[in-house]
């Protein structure tokens, strides 16, 4: 690599400022890569890989992440593929850290967001402070909310969030000059996504995308110690201790590595104190993983049937992501699609540099048109438990839908609404984002009233939602959020606030810090508000009033000491309300009648 | 509708339905414009979707919200309101059923307002007829078949709004509108 181009590329009026990062944050590893001038760079860390494990290894009170935390004796007590939680719940804090203090998958994403800004900036020695972050096309509202919430709590202001399978076609598209129509197939570590693209001069659009978040190479591993603990040791996994268990998969993984290389080798392996020399082979690999692989298919099936374009109008498959090594892969799709199949930039880094080229982009005038699309159908219940879709899946971003809906009973004066995510009929069976209850609606006959709901999807994929009951005008806001009540928008307005006015690296990300606490505890005092006027003693009120205004005012200001303390001081003084509000059980809708939509 | 608005930015007068200021060239808050108004089309049943195509993508190169990133606030929300609205509009008139919609309502006729059952009995026959075909289609072949049929059934329909919209005569057209909006469905079901 060589640094002195840069510098000289540097030279044209380009400001640290204007760099922006493309960063692929991945369920094995991370790589972050960077466009300066004319060049594209992956960027290295401190033992020259581009390659970062995505781990981290909490050891008292240090962190050792990525390649530094490979080197440990104690490596296998690292948190592994945190990006899969994100499917999950990324806000539960079920994991702990090298203190024992609960951690949730958002805060351990947050170290490994902190440790590649800190390693990145080492390696080109500029500050960097923006990114264009890269997520699974497949991933849904929460999984994206609390990704982009991590970079933003490590300081880098995430200019905009893309999809893998899109950052992938973007940089085949400039890279390599395709024009046509694209199939993606992206199978990394813990998530698998197609889309398919029409690439033409300056525009970018994608058709289609489908997947599944919970299929990547971390199950091929799985499955391939599975099988080979059957065959050769007669055991199920769950017959050994979880280190063992762990060790053994983490050594599966390496030898699906190798034998994307070789047809076959020997290996010893050592299960309970039992060592044997075991042939590994191709086929063997091949059987323990062909039914998932089959499934990347049927996916890829159907998204092109969906789209009714003619496989003979695709003019070929990139195939993305470190799984694609696999030569299963490649083989199966040939069998079913007769395709051409390019893999010829790097499959593990082709995100990154498509996202770094996108960054660049967005920073010194965009030339180049990407129109990407939403995965997932999002729409609210109706009655009995059915879901209305109100922007349905695959359509372009950013979007605006409202809808119109009415009461199911007489008098009725508060509506639930409860937004969900999902192609299934039923609302159980989709993802509940999130809920909120639209009241004061005047008491009228069933189906009189009429509620307008707008879903405002924006670029980066992220909704905002809001209510209003058209005869009243009282309206209701509701952004999928974290459960600290704070939304992106005002997470980015923190973030880029405090890279002006901080002076370094640490007052940034301790400043960031604090004001997404204390924003996020005003939010969730103020949605109380009401109760607290009602239950709280007058002292009480205006104590809490007071400790409200200064916090207020201080988050305009960038002292983090300042805005800790305040926080400090206004729980200690809602405290007894947190209390009294537990013991009556209160709910803030009583003496309303609340119910579901009707269509 | 002859309103004169100012540039948000300059202060210059600008033309109402314009996406940019004459004058500094700055975004401008968006203005009411109908689906085809965006587009600067006709208010016609057929267009040429080609057309359509480049002036969508015309538009989105010059006003989508990648291209506003290091721009105000202002500009940010501008930007990402025009571009929904190029987004939505563009989907709308893509869409046979959804474009006659969009002329059908301009005229007093909605969709969502009117009952959506047939105006006679003939249209019904038809399309119970075409119905039950499809569910006995079984394999591969006769589901092609029953398709192209459908297919076939479609154009000859469209043909038929078109000329009565040309008449204007919005109650038949609401009618047959129905019936594609039937159709289409089906077409999507069976391939």
């Amino acid at each position: 690599m060589n640094l002195i181009n840069i510098e000289e590329a540097n030279n044209k009026n380009e400001t640290d400022e204007d760099i922006c990062i493309g960063l692929d944050f991945g369920t094995t590893n991370s790589v972050c890569a960077v466009k300066i001038g004319k060049k594209t760079i992956y960027l290295e860390d401190k033992n020259g890989k581009k390659l970062i494990p995505s781990i981290v290894l909490y050891d008292g009170e240090k962190k050792i992440i990525g390649n530094d935390a490979v080197k440990e004796k104690k490596f296998l007590k690292s948190i592994f593929s945190i990006k899969r939680y994100f499917n999950k719940n990324p806000e539960k804090k079920v994991f702990l850290d090298g203190q024992n203090i609960n951690i949730s998958a958002i805060d351990i994403a947050k170290e490994i967001f902190t440790y590649l800004k800190y390693s990145s900036e080492n390696f080109l020695k500029k500050e960097l402070n923006n990114c264009v972050l890269t997520v699974p096309a497949y991933f849904d509202e929460r999984a994206r909310t609390g990704i982009m919430k991590a970079a933003f709590m490590s300081g880098l202001n995430v200019k905009r969030l893309i999809n893998e399978p899109t950052s992938a076609a973007f940089a085949y598209g400039l890279e390599k000059n395709k024009r046509g129509n694209y199939f993606v197939y992206d199978l990394g570590g813990g998530t698998f996504d197609v889309s398919l693209l029409k690439l033409s001069d300056g525009i970018f659009k994608v058709i289609g995308t489908s997947g599944d978040p919970n299929l990547g190479g971390d199950d091929f591993d799985d499955l391939f110690a599975n099988k080979l603990l059957n065959n050769f040791f007669n055991l199920s996994m769950s017959k050994l201790a979880e280190e063992e268990k762990l060790s053994l998969i983490k050594k599966c993984k390496f030898l699906k590595e190798r034998l994307s290389k070789e047809d076959e080798f020997f290996e010893e392996i050592k299960v309970k104190g039992l060592v044997k020399k075991i042939k590994i082979n191709r086929t063997f690999f091949n059987e323990a993983i062909e039914n998932l692989l089959d499934r990347t298919i049927e996916i890829s099936d159907n998204l092109l049937k969906e789209s009714e374009l003619p496989v003979e109008n695709i003019d070929g498959f990139i195939l993305v992501g470190g799984s694609t090594r696999i030569k299963l892969v490649e083989e199966k799709i040939l069998k079913r699609f007769d395709v051409k199949i390019f893999n010829d930039i790097d499959p593990d880094l082709v995100v990154s540099h498509g996202a770094a080229l996108h960054g660049y982009e967005l920073m010194n005038g965009a030339k180049n048109l990407l129109l990407d699309v939403t995965p997932l159908s999002l729409g609210i219940e109706t009655m009995g438990g059915l879901m209305e879709k109100i922007i349905s899946r695959n359509t372009t971003i950013p979007i605006v839908k409202e809808q119109t809906f009415t009461t199911h009973e007489n008098g009725q004066t508060a509506i639930k609404i409860t937004i969900l995510q999902g192609e299934r009929e039923t609302s159980k069976n989709n993802r509940t984002l999130g809920k909120f209850i639209l009241s004061g609606i005047e008491p009228k006959s069933a189906g009189i009233p009429r509620i307008k709901v707008v879903f405002a999807l924006d670029v980066d994929g992220i909704l905002f939602v809001s209510a209003v009951d058209e005869s009243t005008g009282e309206e209701k806001h509701v952004v999928v959020k974290t459960d600290d009540g704070l939304n992106i928008k005002d997470m980015r307005d923190i973030v880029e606030s405090s890279i002006k006015n901080a002076k370094d690296d640490m007052q940034k990300r301790m400043l960031i810090e604090s004001k997404i606490k204390a924003k996020g505890f005003l939010n969730e005092i103020d949605a109380v508000k009401k109760d607290i006027d009602t239950l709280c003693s007058k002292k009480d009120i205006e104590k809490i009033n007071k400790f409200i205004k200064m916090l207020k005012d201080e988050l305009e200001k960038f002292d983090a000491d300042k805005i800790n303390d305040l926080i400090e001081k206004l729980n200690e003084s809602t405290k007894s309300f947190a209390q009294m509000r537990i013991d009556e059980k209160f709910s803030s809708i009583v003496g309303e009648k609340t119910d579901l939509l009707e269509k | 509708m002859n309103s004169k608005e100012n540039c948000w930015n300059c202060k210059s007068i600008v033309k109402s339905k314009g996406f940019f200021c004459d004058h500094c060239g700055v975004i401008q808050k968006p203005s009411y414009l109908d689906e085809f108004e965006i587009f600067g089309l006709k208010k016609e049943f057929l267009i040429d979707l080609n057309v359509l195509e480049d002036k969508y993508l015309e538009l989105q190169s010059k006003l989508h919200p990648d291209k506003f990133v290091n721009s105000s606030q202002n500009e940010k929300d501008f930007s990402n309101e025009h571009s929904s609205r190029i987004n939505e509009s563009y989907k709308l008139l893509k869409n046979n059923v959804s474009r006659a919609n969009i002329i059908l309502k301009s005229n007093g006729y909605d969709l969502e307002k009117e009952s959506k059952t047939f105006g006679d009995e003939k249209m019904l026959e038809d399309i119970m007829d075409l119905q039950s075909k499809c569910m006995l289609a079984e394999n591969e072949i006769s589901k092609k078949k029953i398709g192209n049929e459908i297919k076939e059934v479609i154009d000859e329909t469209i043909n038929e709004l078109n000329l009565l919209f040309k008449k204007k005569s919005w109650k038949e057209a609401y009618n047959l509108n129905v019936k594609l909006s039937y159709l289409e469905k089906m077409k999507n079901n069976i391939s």
